[in-house]
């Protein structure tokens, strides 16, 4: 569509997301650093500081980065339609949401009122601006529906989940902008966790398998009615918790099965690592539903662990952490390869400096991310058992994430050296 | 207008676009190019316009386009 000469199908330039996504692997080395210092006392409860700075290092500075990241991909390329004046709101954005979370996280550790201020400041801006410029292009009508819906739902409550952010970190600082009320941070944690990152990613997952791993569209009836369940159920929350609790699992449980069941089906019986993350996080899926509707009775005799915690720790790092990863995988060879084959349409000779998909992305690379982050996630469970675990946990977290960033530097430089090399040939013809 | 097929809904990204712009690259004057796809390959449009192509889509069926591609001036 164009709007006063402007286009907004075109992929903004790959710089944008490339930004989003190395800092988002910074805050997660940010976050290994963290459980390596702050020792036994971050695992007691999740209210304790130094764990709610470890889950806002998760959710908002690696979950939201990245995902914020792809979306300015992800939509010209579903949609058809990307954000106004990509450059400027993207690059604010990052700005900003990287300060805000640096902010709320030390803000956490240290308890100091000037870093709550500015996260209040700057997560609000950050978050705001990428709200409004996305909330800008989803109020439109667009095809390809269903996504979409997901799309609009999964912003709608992230914007939920930072006001209500914003006003308990308020509380803090003695602006009672809400009563106290511990059922609010029950909201906020929920609703970021299920209804952001994931109904964002279930939104993507309906598109993105189909089409990268040639398996046949999710269900109908998935596709057109799971996110809104998800979302009403949400709502449900607000006031009756422990009737909504039971049906989400039961949606997720539900969704995992599917997931199973597409993935199943797909085409390319090329060992593939993403499809290996894929049936991990569907797995986790289908145990953390599963494992909510064991009676804590029964919990307590024969499983020695946290069950809020281990749901927990299933569903952040087995199930969404996993998506995300497997989704890296792809989306980074791809988008590297798609900027430099559309330039190809100029001057189709430029085609020969393209180097083959897999040196963009080294497919036994990705195998070894899937292991560390197979061992990483195995080492969360045994801090869970045992806090004095917690060494090898946070050791491990650092050796995944520097691998991550080692693989992404990777693809970055091999991209900016195969474009270099385009734009000096059509120089020179 | 004579076009030739190319079927690309069976092929994971990037193959489709590597398709479509081997097949550009080698496509006789006065001829056009029409891809079976499974999606409207949208990030294309635009780059198709600025670089002297042409295009229509049409949808047949649930996942299922017809792409035809055309030099601007044919």
């Amino acid at each position: 569509m164009k709007i006063a000469g402007l286009s907004f199908s075109a992929l903004p330039p790959i710089d944008l997301p490339f930004r989003f996504f190395i800092t988002a692997a910074i805050f997660m080395l940010a976050s290994a650093c963290l459980v390596l210092w702050a020792g036994e006392d971050l695992w007691l409860s999740r209210w304790h500081p130094f764990m709610l700075a470890l889950t806002h290092g998760f959710t908002l500075g690696f979950l939201t980065m990245v995902m914020l990241g792809a979306l300015l991909q992800l939509m010209p390329v579903i949609a058809g339609i990307g954000i106004p004046y990509p450059r400027l709101i993207a690059s604010l954005s990052h700005l900003f949401l990287t300060i805000g979370t640096v902010s709320i996280m030390l803000g956490f550790i240290f308890g100091d009122d000037w870093l709550r201020y500015s996260a209040i400041i700057f997560l609000g801006l950050g978050l705001g601006l990428y709200l409004i410029a996305l909330a800008w292009v989803l109020i439109k009508k667009i095809s390809q529906g269903d996504s979409i819906t997901g799309f609009r739902l999964a912003i709608a409550a992230l914007l939920a989940v930072l006001l209500l952010g914003l006003a308990l970190l308020a509380r803090n600082l003695g602006l009672d902008w809400l009563p106290a009320n511990k059922q609010l941070t029950n909201i906020h944690a929920l609703w970021g966790l299920v209804g952001w990152a994931d109904l964002l990613i279930i939104a993507v997952s309906f598109q993105v398998i189909p089409m990268f791993h040639v398996a046949p569209a999710f269900p109908k009836a998935i596709t057109r009615y799971l996110p809104a369940c998800i979302f009403i159920l949400l709502l449900v929350f607000i006031l009756y918790p422990t009737l909504a609790l039971p049906a989400l699992s039961l949606c997720h449980g539900l969704f995992a099965l599917t997931l199973f069941s597409v993935i199943r089906k797909h085409k390319r019986k090329v060992p593939d690592t993403s499809i290996r993350y894929w049936q991990l996080a569907a797995l986790a899926l289908l145990l953390a539903s599963t494992l909510y509707f064991i009676p804590n009775t029964l919990w307590d005799i024969y499983l020695p662990l946290n069950k809020e915690l281990l749901i927990a720790a299933l569903f952040i790092y087995f199930y969404l952490m996993s998506v995300i990863q497997g989704m890296l995988l792809k989306i980074l060879p791809f988008l590297s390869y798609t900027h430099l084959q559309q330039r190809c349409l100029v001057d189709f000779s430029a085609m020969q400096f393209i180097p083959h998909m897999h040196e963009f992305l080294n497919k036994k690379h990705g195998e070894w991310l899937f292991r560390l982050h197979l061992l990483t996630a195995l080492c969360l469970i045994s801090v869970l058992l045992q806090p004095a675990a917690y060494f090898v946990f946070g050791l491990s977290l650092m050796f995944e994430f520097i691998w991550l960033l080692f693989i992404m530097s990777k693809t970055m430089r091999l991209y900016f050296s195969v474009s270099r090399k385009i734009s000096l040939s059509s120089v020179k013809s | 207008m004579k076009f030739i097929e190319i079927d690309v809904r069976e092929l994971a990204p990037p193959e489709p676009m590597t398709a479509i712009l081997l097949a550009l690259s080698t496509l006789p004057q006065g001829e056009g190019l029409l891809v079976h796809h499974s999606r409207q390959p949208f990030p294309l449009y635009d780059q198709l316009k600025t670089t002297g192509w042409a295009y229509r889509c049409e949808q047949k069926a649930e996942g299922y386009f017809l792409l035809s591609i055309f030099r601007q001036q044919d």
